[in-house]
């Protein structure tokens, strides 16, 4: 390579270390602090000393004209590996999630349930299930379109399940302002079992899930009066699905305050998120009732609550096998099969286990990050922790082989890991606050927020430990095609399903 | 950079290497159901007078095995004929020679007035599938066409649970 030569490759390469965010107006390189900050065990190119001065400007990003991106000069920078990782994770989460997507022509797991009350609300007929009307209506609706078969009982999960993948994206990236953050979301939000089987079945923690991604995504914006209005009725369309919706509001309500919009503000905000929720709710709900040949009004909604929410509030025994603890879902102890065929030497089978590898390290950053706020106290990840706080981040970064420590992500991304946090803790809180009956599936909202918390994670850790990162991705991208079998019925033997199925609660 | 230093950073190492395997576990992880001539186990629930009831029609025949009756549903002659039976994981198999076991027959006649249900873990041979075969699980109801059925001999059968 000769000197000369150097700044006419760099108006197409940024340094591997800038720092690309996102704004209103598009991508743009943060800082250029990044670029002239020495990297550790780098040495400098003589050639570019020998630059005189008119020939070294260039090496600027911010200084350059926008030149056209070329592929060639995009596989060229560091986040090319990743982002080639990224996008395999997204075709084949996507392809795992339509494969067989037919199969079985007989009902998964509880979609006896929804389906069949679906049918009811087609004939005119009672709902007796014990959920608000708005997931069955759904599947009505998607039985209109499609006819009453399996595609026509799981297309709203495949919907949903995609709206999940791209709002988790854009949140993310929005959140922790990094494009980076949200092409990692949405790569492990496709790329997990859990996701992918609540994908294909017909049944409402999918549909849950998606809106509460959906109202971070919404949290992400700056709180305004239509926030609050879109992000109440995303809530009371999470509320009318199941009860456990009313999770959704956390987040919305919670990002004013943390805006720092003063206290008067953040509750007219706060109260105009709730009044849309439950005026949606109502109306879904009596929307539901009036299909179903019943009484609609305000107060037969009120009645019809009621007694949902006393015959949820006795269900409290754990008798069914199905049921797990909270505190199991951590490991989780007790994934449940969505569907399990065995034929002559081959089984199809369908498991809510999601990614381990994902799993286990956002239930770890997490507990992390909690006890690292415990430690430090929550204004300091408000960046409102005095003096010492601040001197105490703005040195973090000059500390990179200390980033993958949850403190500096905290301290960086202080209102993202907030907001993220209160909303996988609100989903959690009915089964840690009473006795109800609990099953894993109850965890797939709060995990689906964790997802979004670890991809900000990975993303802020970046720029300090590439390798890392992209070593981690790698590694979830062989656990995803080593589960792929056991997430999509694909036909494997009995062997290979106890091979993945290694942990005895889990087969 | 050129093309060669361009494949030697780790990174791209790194990521060919991890796609490279993610691939071949995509493609070849799933292993091998059993094939036809391959033995195998296999477990069904079956009450006695499904000895007499399950039958069904085709003109397919595998490994010198075929249905009870043929395609126009007429019977034909055949010594340990298929018959579907439903698996304990819920899937449709034709298998040869349940009832034709002594344990199994000897179990059979035993209860032939009651209807005691019982799992049976049998071994056999895959015979590989039959196209398109018509199942009734009695003689006066209705055929119901099914495709792609895998097909078994079964050479031994344990009567697991009563």
């Amino acid at each position: 390579m000769t000197a000369a030569s150097i700044p006419i490759r760099c108006v197409n390469l940024p340094h591997p270390s800038v720092r690309w965010a996102g704004s209103r107006r598009g991508i743009r390189p943060t800082s250029t602090e990044a670029d002239t900050r020495p990297k550790r065990g780098a040495t400098r190119q003589p050639g570019l000393r020998a630059q005189p001065p008119s020939t070294r400007l260039p090496l600027r990003v911010d200084a350059l004209e926008p030149s056209p991106p070329t592929l060639r000069a995009f596989f060229r920078t560091r986040l090319a590996p990743l982002a080639l990782l990224c996008t395999a994770m997204l075709g084949v989460g996507f392809a795992l999630r339509v494969h067989a997507f037919g199969f079985p022509d007989t009902f998964l797991f509880d979609e006896h349930h929804f389906v069949e009350n679906a049918r009811n609300y087609l004939a005119g007929k009672k709902d007796w299930n014990d959920h608000p009307p708005f997931g069955k209506l759904l599947i009505a609706a998607s039985i209109s379109l499609f006819g009453d078969d399996p595609v026509g009982w799981r297309a709203p999960a495949l919907l949903f399940g995609s709206v999940s993948v791209i709002a988790g994206g854009l949140a993310a990236a929005r959140l922790f302002a990094l494009p980076v953050a949200g092409l990692l979301a949405a790569a492990l939000l496709a790329a997990d079992g859990f996701a992918i089987a609540y994908s294909r079945a017909g049944l409402l923690d999918g549909y849950l899930a998606a809106l509460g991604v959906l109202a971070l995504l919404v949290a992400s914006h700056r709180p305004s009066p239509w926030t609050a209005v879109v992000g109440g009725g995303v809530a009371g369309l999470a509320l009318a699905i199941k009860f456990s919706g009313v999770a959704v509001l956390v987040p919305l309500v919670l990002a004013p305050l943390l805006a720092g919009y003063p206290k008067r503000r953040t509750g007219a905000l706060g109260a105009l998120t709730v009044v849309v929720a439950l005026g949606s709710y109502t109306a879904l709900y009596a929307l539901g009732l009036s299909i179903a040949g019943q009484p609609a009004s305000v107060a037969n909604v009120f009645a019809e609550t009621r007694r949902l929410f006393e015959h949820h509030a006795v269900l409290t025994e754990m008798k069914n096998p199905a049921t797990s603890g909270w505190v199991t879902w951590a490991v989780p102890l007790r994934p449940l099969w969505l569907g399990y065929h065995e034929g002559l030497g081959s089984v199809r089978a369908l498991t809510s286990l999601g990614n381990p590898l994902v799993w286990w390290s956002a239930v770890a950053l997490f507990g992390s990050c909690i006890a690292s706020i415990a430690y430090h106290g929550v204004a300091s990840a408000l960046g409102r922790g005095g003096a010492a706080s601040d001197e105490r981040a703005a040195r973090e970064p000059e500390r990179p082989a200390e980033l993958l420590r949850p403190a500096p992500f905290v301290a960086a991304h202080g209102k993202a890991v907030l907001l993220l946090l209160s909303a996988a803790l609100a989903f959690l809180a009915p089964w840690v606050l009473t006795h109800r009956d609990s099953y894993i599936y109850h965890f797939l909202p709060s995990y689906s927020a964790l997802i979004v918390l670890l991809a900000g994670f990975l993303a802020f850790s970046l720029e300090a430990r590439p390798r890392f990162v992209l070593g981690f991705v790698a590694a979830a991208w062989v656990v995803l095609a080593f589960y792929a079998p056991v997430w999509s019925f694909f036909e494997t033997t009995p062997e290979m399903v106890r091979l993945r199925m290694f942990l005895p609660s889990w087969r | 950079m050129n093309a060669s230093s361009f494949l030697r950073a780790r990174e791209w190492q790194i990521t060919l290497a991890a796609l490279g395997v993610g691939l071949l576990l995509l493609a070849f992880g799933s292993g091998s159901p059993a094939a036809a001539g391959e033995p195998l186990t296999v477990s069904v629930t079956v009450v006695p007078s499904d000895a007499r009831n399950l039958a069904c029609a085709s003109g397919a025949v595998v490994d010198g095995v075929r249905c009870a009756f043929d395609e126009a549903e007429r019977p034909v002659s055949a010594r340990a004929p298929l018959r579907p039976y439903v698996t304990v994981g819920r899937e449709l198999v034709l298998l040869s020679g349940v009832f034709e076991q002594e344990a199994v027959g000897a179990w059979a006649r035993r209860h032939r007035r009651g209807e005691p249900r019982v799992t049976l873990e049998c071994t056999g041979t895959h015979l590989g599938r039959v196209p398109e075969a018509r199942v009734r699980f009695h003689p006066t109801a209705s055929w119901h066409v099914r495709r792609e059925i895998p097909a078994a001999r079964v050479e031994s059968c344990r009567i697991r649970s009563r």
